[in-house]
Formats: structure tokens, sequence, C-alpha cells
């Protein structure tokens, strides 16, 4: 017999006070465990209201607005305009850009044109340019997003930081891609002082909301503009200050994208910086006329002094919530106006990333799974490395998935550098390559060429083509040479020292090795993120599946395979479904190695090719979220980032209800 | 069932094609191949992680400016003030910790009882609104949580609170990553309190043991090392999120306990870094390598002991 326990050591509280304690404790349980319900509702809640200035109606005068100061004979004018620190900026050349920068005491605008010592260079994604009349003499340098300081940028390029450099306006604009139409412009900032004052001239969606130019000592200078009016509806495409006896004259060709029905109106006005009077209203032009009319326009303007040019567009058009919710599901985004915005482009390019991604890492997470379950060794240490394998599985589902975003961008996007650099690849296919020119009558042509790393010597004869790839006859004369006065042949007459860039046209079969920062780089670096999570869930799946219906097939003679395919999938393929909707779902939400690999770029149309630049919607939200928020509008960014967020979520929620319906559906015991 | 219902022969057996055996054989093994492959490629995985950030953390040690010494000691990480930048990893593992310091604070209680009442208390019908929840929860994207802690949770606290918080802090951050942890650590919990034999509150009712005396004598301590495990499992997730600090905590690396100003985790200077203009060969460029090598010791440390602990804990009961 054991020994009695020693009562007299037990504290005996009474029943009261233990049942009082237990309740107390259920009700902290209950409050606690609906925290999460709350945080949910609330987080919802908090979106859905933000969100709703976007879909509900705002302004019907949708507007955008840009400003251009033009100061061709006597900068004076212009230089009031500007202070120290100011965007002095403002031209636009095929392929690489624009820069000029303001000296520090407001007295000398110095344009690479006229005086370039270094550059371009190209780092990562942007081109950089420095000048100066010397190196001794550092003037002025530009940098993609004005976010790195000047002692960096210097002692990358060996220079020794100047004293009054530190002073000097920085000023950025700039084109990754290059050739006449841009993929991607970044935002420009300036640097004062080593530190980013403020964002000026917000050029990334193809509307530039501040440009200003101040034109001196040069015979011309030309400014390409796009505008876009809720993303489609018009473009002004090149515009040219030309100097020809004395007299300045404006020219533009303008190239209309006319896609909006409604009663949509683009409206130049040429508005005199002096006195500020409306010089000339021109170009107002109805896009329902546009329809089907020839897409290309000319105006010319004469300009006898120091212009402002203004332009604005309007949209009049009253539109319902039903609307604002397809535009803003197809428009482009749009960094200076918030009611416009759109995530189409994002969108688009998170179903392509994501259905890669889950074409890809189903197959494999899958077969891994099932290896891992039904190939089981018998031998111990081969048993032994597949319990390594599976703890190795584990640990990389906890591996930060940012860490995956740095892989991926070494492993995918560059291939570790052995087989050349992303603008330079070793091999490519499919993509057909042009120079870009603009005539002197304003007219863009294209001259194919073979290498796209050699521009084409624009020799009589050559072949070229005007914009819908009609074949065309240039009119080469030399660098000097009289225009002709025949309006027909100065439309393809081109000097033969012009400046082209480069235009590359890639089909959807598009294919380099390396993949560059392009939607198969992002869909595979995800990959790797959900890999684990299919693995897990799919294990668990083919866990379920009772060994008696294993053993009863193999009883029946089947081989693994066999069993595997006619036994255990078709019971645990709900399971698996189940798992691979999760994580295709996390895939989708996914933000972090996206931001590592494709950066936080402008992106302004869908992806067309396996290699090309994307954004996806996590991405278009943090970019969102980063915006400065304005008290003017009712519309602004917070709105937009809200916006985009309950599209996400929308999506996210559907897949996790058909994952649980599903789950719920099929977890029925199957033995 | 009718007497006159013939047996069918199996579909099995009347649509069987015989194959030779040495068909059967190849093809066998070439699946079996394609599979072993498919598995290795987690391996080759890993490998290829550790050996690029180990080559490119050697790279970045090979630069003038940085020293191993001044890297693991240093308490001022300022990369891109050019040459007299430094690149000591502490402000940023200061606040990493901050962080998830945080987000275990709102996410271990929290979790925990709820995995409690879930396992312990709830009726069956709360449960299933219950868990779907937290699943919807952890399914959220990161970055609505860091727009929700930006335009939320500060104001709210600023208000409700009376807290004063510059518009990028650590303590929002944190918390929205607690609430991202919350059903990490309650599901895993959850598991490990499930996984404790009945027969042990069985035997605890018995004695005349209330709910919560079962729950918190017995079941807790039982599960004690699977709850473990979810609580380091959550710490190397909070210490890996990206984009909540990324978008709420700041860009300013601080060796700094205050919750309340803006500080830059490991994560968030790899972000901040790399989505901008970084030089291809820089040295920043190189250390965001450096930062994440950390990292990711950090976390494959954290999670390797979780999982062993929870693999170990697994085979107790069975």
């Amino acid at each position: 017999m054991n020994a009695r326990p020693d009562f007299s050591k037990f504290e005996i509280t009474s029943i009261q006070a233990r049942k009082r304690w237990s309740n107390a404790f259920l009700c902290l349980c209950a409050v606690t465990s609906t925290f999460s319900i709350i945080i949910l509702a609330v987080l919802i809640f908090t979106i859905v209201i933000s969100a709703l200035p976007v879909f509900g109606p705002h302004s019907d005068q949708l507007e955008s607005t840009g400003r251009l100061l033009f100061s061709p004979q006597d900068s004076s004018a212009g230089r009031e305009a500007l202070g120290a620190g100011d965007l002095v900026q403002g031209i636009f050349r095929p392929h690489n850009l624009i820069r000029g920068g303001l000296g520090k005491d407001n007295d000398q605008v110095l344009w690479s044109d006229t005086e370039p010592t270094k550059g371009p260079f190209t780092i990562g994604f942007y081109t950089f340019e420095i000048g100066g009349d010397s190196k001794d003499n550092l003037r002025y340098m530009t940098n993609a997003k004005g976010t790195q300081s000047v002692a960096s940028f210097l002692e990358k390029l060996g220079l020794p930081k100047q004293p009054e450099f530190a002073d000097a306006a920085l000023v950025v604009l700039e084109s990754a891609a290059g050739g006449l139409d841009f993929e991607k412009i970044t935002t420009s900032g300036a640097l004062v002082n080593d530190q980013v004052i403020e964002q000026f001239a917000a050029v990334d969606d193809w509307q530039i909301k501040l440009l200003t130019g101040v034109v001196s000592e040069s015979d011309f200078a030309e400014i390409r503009f796009q505008e876009s009016n809720r993303g489609e509806l018009s473009q002004i495409r090149k515009t040219r200050v030309r100097k020809r006896a004395g007299q300045m004259k404006l020219l533009m060709s303008i190239l209309y994208e006319a896609g909006h029905e409604g009663g949509e109106y683009a409206d130049l006005k040429l508005r005199r910086y002096t006195d500020d009077q409306i010089y000339k209203s021109q170009l107002k032009v109805d896009s329902a006329e546009l329809k089907g009319m020839s897409r290309r326009q000319r105006a010319g303007f004469d300009l006898g002094g120091s212009f402002n040019i203004e332009w604005r567009s309007k949209s009049q058009s009253s539109a319902s919530t039903l609307d604002h919710i397809t535009h803003f599901l197809t428009a482009k985004p749009n960094s200076s106006d918030p009611a416009t915005a759109g995530i189409g482009p994002a969108l688009w390019g998170s179903v392509w990333v994501c259905t890669i991604c889950a074409f890809v890492a189903l197959p494999l997470g899958i077969g891994t799974a099932i290896f891992l379950e039904e190939f089981k060794p018998t031998h111990r240490f081969l048993l032994f490395l597949q319990n390594l394998v599976q703890l190795n599985i584990t640990n990389l589902a906890g591996v930060p998935s940012i860490v995956y975003g740095i892989l991926g961008l070494t492993a995918f996007a560059t291939m570790f550098g052995v087989f050349g650099s992303d603008k330079e690849p070793l091999f490519r296919f499919g993509g057909k390559y042009y120079y870009q020119y603009l005539s002197e009558g304003m007219y863009p042509f294209l001259v194919p060429v073979a290498d796209p790393s050699t521009p084409p010597q624009l020799i009589a004869g050559i072949r070229a083509e005007d914009g819908d790839h009609q074949p065309i006859t240039l009119n080469v004369i030399g660098p000097s040479d009289p225009l002709p006065d025949d309006e027909t042949l100065l439309q393809w007459t081109v000097r033969s020292d012009s400046e082209g860039g480069l235009h590359p046209e890639k089909p959807w079969f598009y294919f380099q090795v390396p993949f560059g920062r392009g939607v198969l780089a992002a869909a595979l670096t995800l990959m790797l993120v959900i890999l684990p999570v299919i693995i897990i869930a799919s294990q668990e799946a083919i866990k379920a599946v009772p060994s008696s219906l294993r053993e009863g097939a193999m009883g029946l003679g089947s081989t693994r395979w066999q069993v595997v395919r006619n036994v255990i999938l078709p019971a645990a393929i709900p399971g698996m479904m189940t798992g691979a909707i999760l994580s295709v779902s996390r895939a989708i939400g996914e933000a972090a190695p996206l931001v590592v690999l494709c950066g936080v770029v402008y992106i302004a149309r869908a992806p067309e090719h396996l290699m090309d630049f994307i954004s996806v919607l996590p991405i278009q939200i943090f970019y969102l979220t980063g915006q400065p928020i304005s008290e003017e509008g009712q519309v602004n960014f917070q709105n937009v980032a809200a916006a985009a967020s309950l599209v996400l979520l929308v999506v996210l929620l559907s897949f996790n209800t058909v994952a649980i319906v599903l789950r719920q559906i099929t977890t029925k015991p199957l033995s | 069932m009718s007497v006159s219902e013939t047996i069918q022969q199996p579909a099995a057996l009347t649509n069987r094609k015989l194959k030779p055996l040495r068909w059967v054989r190849a093809r066998e093994s070439v699946i079996k191949s394609g599979l072993l492959s498919a598995t290795l490629f987690s391996i080759l995985v890993t490998v290829s992680i550790v050996g690029l950030l180990f080559r490119e953390t050697v790279r970045f040690f090979q630069f003038d400016r940085v020293t191993v010494s001044d890297f693991l000691t240093g308490t001022t990480w300022s990369p891109t003030l050019g040459a007299g930048g430094q690149f000591g990893i502490w402000p940023l593992i200061c606040g990493t910790l901050l962080i998830a310091g945080i987000a275990m604070l709102v996410a271990l209680p929290l979790g925990l009882i709820t995995a409690i009442f879930l396992s312990e208390y709830a009726p069956r019908k709360l449960r299933n609104v219950l868990k779907p929840v937290l699943e919807v929860l952890a399914g959220v994207p990161t970055v609505v949580y860091g727009f929700f802690a930006l335009t939320f949770i500060t104001p709210f606290l600023q208000s409700t609170f009376g807290i004063q918080l510059e518009y990028f802090n650590a303590l929002s951050a944190g918390i929205a990553v607690g609430i991202l942890c919350i059903p990490t650590v309650s599901s895993l919990s959850e598991d490990a309190l499930q996984a404790v034999p009945r027969r042990l509150r069985e035997a605890a009712y018995g004695l005349g043991c209330t709910k919560f005396d079962v729950a918190t004598k017995v079941v807790v301590p039982a599960a004690l090392s699977g709850i473990i495990s979810a609580f380091l499992l959550a710490i190397a997730r909070a210490v890996g999120e990206t984009m909540i600090v990324s978008i709420a905590a700041g860009a300013t690396p601080r060796l700094t306990l205050d919750p309340c100003i803006e500080i830059q985790t490991m994560t968030g200077y790899i972000t901040n870094t790399a989505k901008g203009d970084v030089s291809n060969f820089g040295i920043e460029y190189f250390s965001i390598y450096a930062v994440a090598f950390t990292l990711f010791i950090m976390t494959l440390g954290v999670t390797l002991i979780g999982n062993l602990i929870r693999l170990k804990f697994q085979e107790a009961y069975e």
C-alpha cells in the first residue's frame, strides 16, 4: 500500500473562489479572442472608409496643368523666377536627357548639351549625368531620385568634393529605357547642401507638372512632354523651340491617343510670361472627334519673348461610381493627380507574375512533397538525409522573404553576372531594334538596326520607316545645309548629325538571358518564397490519406508511382488545392522580395513580354503610401493607397474563402 | 440493396492495360529521379542563399572603409555619408529588436490566450468563426498592415492615449507587426495544446479541477515546448518582417529604445537601399548583403531552435 498523500500540505481554495477565477479567465479569453475579430473589422473599415473618395463622386472637372517657361532670347525673365535650388530643367533629347543646373549665385545656367564632360553612365536602372566645364569645376549632376548624397556620387566618380557644389541645385529627369517612348521615368529631386529639399517636377506619369526650361546660348532646345488626362486622352509628343532668323518658333508634333468616349479635350495655351496674358490659345480638340481622325497634328506658334506655356486638360464627363471603379482598375498610375490615378498596369503585373509563379511552384512543390512522403528510403543514412531535407524546408519557410528577393536579384535577374548585363544580355531572341529620330519637319521616324548598341550612320538611301512602319525615303542633308522650303520634302528631311534614341520593339515571345528585372525573374523569386509553404501544405494533405488505402493499392501490385497517381493524388488533391490557393494568395500580397528585385519605379503599361518591367499591386501600394499627403482636393494618395489595398483585400479574401470552403467540404474522413 | 444486382468487376480490372515490367520500372525510375530533383531544388535554394550572402558579404568587408570589428561593434550606421560613412550594424539590430519586442508584447499574450480559448473553451460555432478570421488576419498583405499602422494606429494612439508620436515611429509599426504575428502564435500554440493527450485533462478533472486549473496548470505546462517553439517562430517572423517597417517605422537608423520616434530595421534598410538607385558595385550595394546575412543568421537561428523544439516535442506524445 502506498502511503497516503500528506493532505496538510495542500492549500485548499474554496470552490467558489476557483470558479470565480475560472470565469474571470473565461471572460479574458473571450475578450482577447474577439480582439482579432475587432482588429480585422477595424482594418477593413478603415480601408473602405479611406477608399471611398476614390470611388465615390468627386469633382468631374479633372484638370491637369503644366507650365513651361521659355526665355529664348534673354534669359533674365526666367532667372527671376528661379531661386537657388530651383529646378532649371528641361531638355529631353531622344535617349538620354536633359540636365541643367543653376549655379550657386543664380548667374549661370549650365547645360550639358553645350559642355558635357562626363557621362552618361548607368548604375542599375538609372542613367546619371554629371557635367561642368571641367573636372575641377563641377557644376551639376543628375541623379535619378535625388536620394543619394552628393558626396557619395562624387566618390563613385573619383572626383573630389567641391564646396561650391554643395550649394548648387541638382536636377534630375531620366528615362531608363530610352527612345522616344519612355518606358519609365523617375521622379526628380533637387539636392541642396547634401539634402533633398523637395521633389520637383513630377514627370513620372507622362505628365510634366512643372517643367521649367531656360534656353540660352543654344540654337534650339527641344522639349518633349506628354500629357495624359485620365490616362488616355492625348499625348503631346514633342515640341521644339527653334531660333531661325532671329525669330523663335515653337513647333509641336502631337500624337493623340484618343480612347475615351467622353467629352474631354486638351487645351493648350501659350501665356506670356511677363504680363501673364494669354498669347494664344489653340489646339482645342475633342477626343470624340479624334476617333478615326488622322493621328498626327501639327501646330506652330511664333515666340517673341518669354513665355509661360500652360496646358490643361479637363474631363467633363459625369462619371458614376461604376465608371470610377472601372477607371481605377484600368488606368495608369498618376503621381501628380490622385483623382485620376489608377492601378491598371500593377493589376496586370500581379496577374502575370502570380500565374507564372503558380505554374512553376505547384509542380515543384507537389513533386517534392510526394517524394518526401511516398518515396521514403529504407536505408538509415538516406532516411537521415531525408529528415535533413525536411528540416531544411521547414527552415526555408522561416527565411524572411526579403532574403529571397536578394537571391532572386542575383540568381535570376543578373544571373551572377556570367551572361552579361541586363542591358547587354549574352543571349536575346525575338526583339527588333530601331533608332528613332525626329526629322527637321518634326516627324518621328525609325531606322532599323541589327546591333542595338551602335546607332546607324545617317546616309542617303538608308532604310527608314515612319511611326506606322511604312517605308519612307529620307532626305539626308549635312549639319549646316539650308533646309528645303518644300513642306513635303521637309517632312522627311534629316540632318546627318542628328541624334537618335534606341527604340526596341519586343513581341510577346521576346526572351533574354539573363532575365533582367522583369516578369519572369519576379515570378521565379516569388516561387522561391511560396515553395516551402506549398511543400508543407501538400505534405499535410498526403499525410491525411489513410495508410490503409496506400497498403491496399500496394497489395494489388501497384508500383509506388501507380499508388501515388491512382490513390494518393485523387485523395489528397483537395487538401493540396487548399494549400496551393493559400500560398498563391501569399504570393499576390508579397511585396518585399519584389521591391528588391523590381525596384519601386513608375510603370505606365501592363507587361508585354516575359522580360518586361513590371509593377505589382503591393509595390504600387507601397509607392502610394510613401507619397506626400496633400490637404487640397477631395482625393489624396492615401485614399488611392486604400483603394488599391481594398482591391488586393477583395482578391485575397475571395481566395481565402474558396480555400476555406474547399477545406470544409473535403474534410471528410477517408478511412 | 437488391439481390438481383449482379456484381460487376471493378473498373480497375476491366480497364487494366498490362505493360511490360521493364517499361514500368523504367518509368518508375524516371519519375523518381524527377521528384528527387524537385526535392534537391530546395537544398539548392538554401545552399545558394548561404553561398551568395556569404560571398557578397566577404566582398563587402574587402572595402577599405569597413572592417568586421567595426561592423559588429559599431554604433553608427550612416552608409550614405560618403567617405565619412560608418557601418556599425547595432543601430539596425536595435531597431529590429525594438520592433520585434513591441510585436511580441502584443502577439504573445493575445496569441496564447486566443489559443487557449480556441483549444479549451470555445464552443464549436465560435471556433468556426474565429479560425477563419485568424487565417484571414494572417493572409492580409503586409503592405496593407503598413498602411493601417500609418493611417489608423498612429492617429489612434495619439488621440486616445495622448502619446507623442512622430509620423513614422516604432510603436505603431511594432503593434502592426504584432497583429500580424497573432495568428502565427495562436495557430501553432493551439496545435501544441491540442496535442496534449485527453487523459491528462480527464485526470485533472477527476481531481476536481476547474477548466481554468486544467488549462493553466495541466495543459499549458504539458504543451510548453510547443508554445515556446511557436513563440520563437513568431519572433523570427517579426524580425524578418519588411513592408510594415518600411512603410511605418521610418528610415533613420538609431541606437535607441524609445518607441515613439523614427527608427530603421535591417529589413527596412535593405528595402530602402534596394528600391532606389544604388550602384551595382558601390559599398552600399554590398552593405545590403552584409545586413541580409546578419538578418538571415538571426532568423535562421531562431527558426532552427523553434523547429527543433517542435520536432522533439512532437515525438514526446507519440
